[in-house]
């Protein structure tokens, strides 16, 4: 689902890492999974999810498009504002949601 | 000489949760260990547990003594026994099961099944003959096996964030001329 959430939003996005930062505003995301379910039965995916979102300059558009991709998932979000990143000339803007996915029996 | 590898002793820690298996009481209890295993069949499973299940044997007492407390005698006057769980995986046959006023139809031509709950016109009366299978491949597999029917009703909480778990109790009844209430099975292993 985050991946779908990212590609709607149309900023570029990787999994955990970019291996060569892009140029303008990119997202990476985490994607920490805790399973349950039965005593004997693994059945529900607790997904953690953390965009870290980073914009050469100030992009509110981007961060409305990712917002926008959440919320019409009807999935409550957290976000921590725009922070300047001094070593990497970089805003960052984190995003953190959780959502639930379930594997048949 | 012939040994036997010994299993279930007084020593060993009883670890971890189990399988659940339900069915139908129709005057046969299943009093032999094999007969127990054969209904242990994923067609039997009552449904996936969540938490581990509980085993309770209560007993109530009566005491009589003497003014001095010189004689004492304690009697056992009633008993029960309750099977406990929580089934994280359930639908509405297996709710027929867990509620005595329920009756299941199924229409496979919509694609729907109708459960409907409460009213003595859904009356069932019947009871289930209720299997709990904890394995052990180390120390030896236990089974307790009862007859009874659930007591507590049925609680369905839609949450968020968690399954959707039904918490019967099943209450025994006598399940041989003795009034056993539950049968425990343990391996206990064989001579070899």
């Amino acid at each position: 689902m985050v991946t779908e959430i990212l590609r709607k939003s149309g900023v570029q996005f990787r999994r955990t890492r970019f291996l060569k930062s892009p140029s303008g505003t990119y997202a990476i995301y985490d994607d920490d999974i805790e399973t349950s379910g039965g005593d004997h039965l693994v059945a529900i995916y607790h997904h953690q999810i953390t965009i870290e979102l980073y914009e050469d300059g100030p992009d509110d558009e981007a961060e409305e498009k990712i917002e926008s991709a959440i919320t019409e998932k009807g999935i409550q979000w957290q976000k921590q504002d725009r922070f300047w990143l001094q070593a990497e000339q970089r805003y960052q803007v984190i995003y953190e949601f959780d959502y639930y996915t379930k594997r048949r029996v | 000489m012939p040994t036997v590898v010994s299993k279930r002793k007084k020593d060993n820690i009883t670890l971890g949760s189990g399988h659940l298996y339900a069915t139908l009481y129709v005057d046969t209890f299943p009093s032999t260990l094999n007969a127990i295993k054969s209904y242990c069949i994923e067609a039997n499973r009552l449904g996936y547990i969540k938490g581990g299940a509980t085993i309770e044997y209560n007993q109530e007492t009566y005491e009589e003594k003497d003014d001095f407390g010189i004689v004492r005698k304690v009697i056992t006057t009633d008993e029960t026994a309750v099977m406990k769980m929580g089934l994280i995986t359930w639908n509405g046959e297996s709710l027929k099961t867990m509620i005595d006023r329920c009756k299941t139809t199924e229409d496979t031509e919509t694609g729907v099944r109708i459960t409907k709950i409460g009213g003595v016109g859904n009356a069932q009366g019947g009871y289930y003959v209720l299997i709990f299978h904890h394995e052990d491949k180390k120390d030896g597999d236990v089974w307790v096996a009862i007859i009874g029917k659930n007591t507590a009703g049925a609680s369905l909480k839609f949450a968020n964030d968690s399954g959707t778990q039904v918490e019967p109790e099943f209450t025994a009844i006598p399940a041989d001329d003795d009034g056993t209430l539950i049968y425990m099975y343990e391996e206990i292993g064989t001579a070899e």
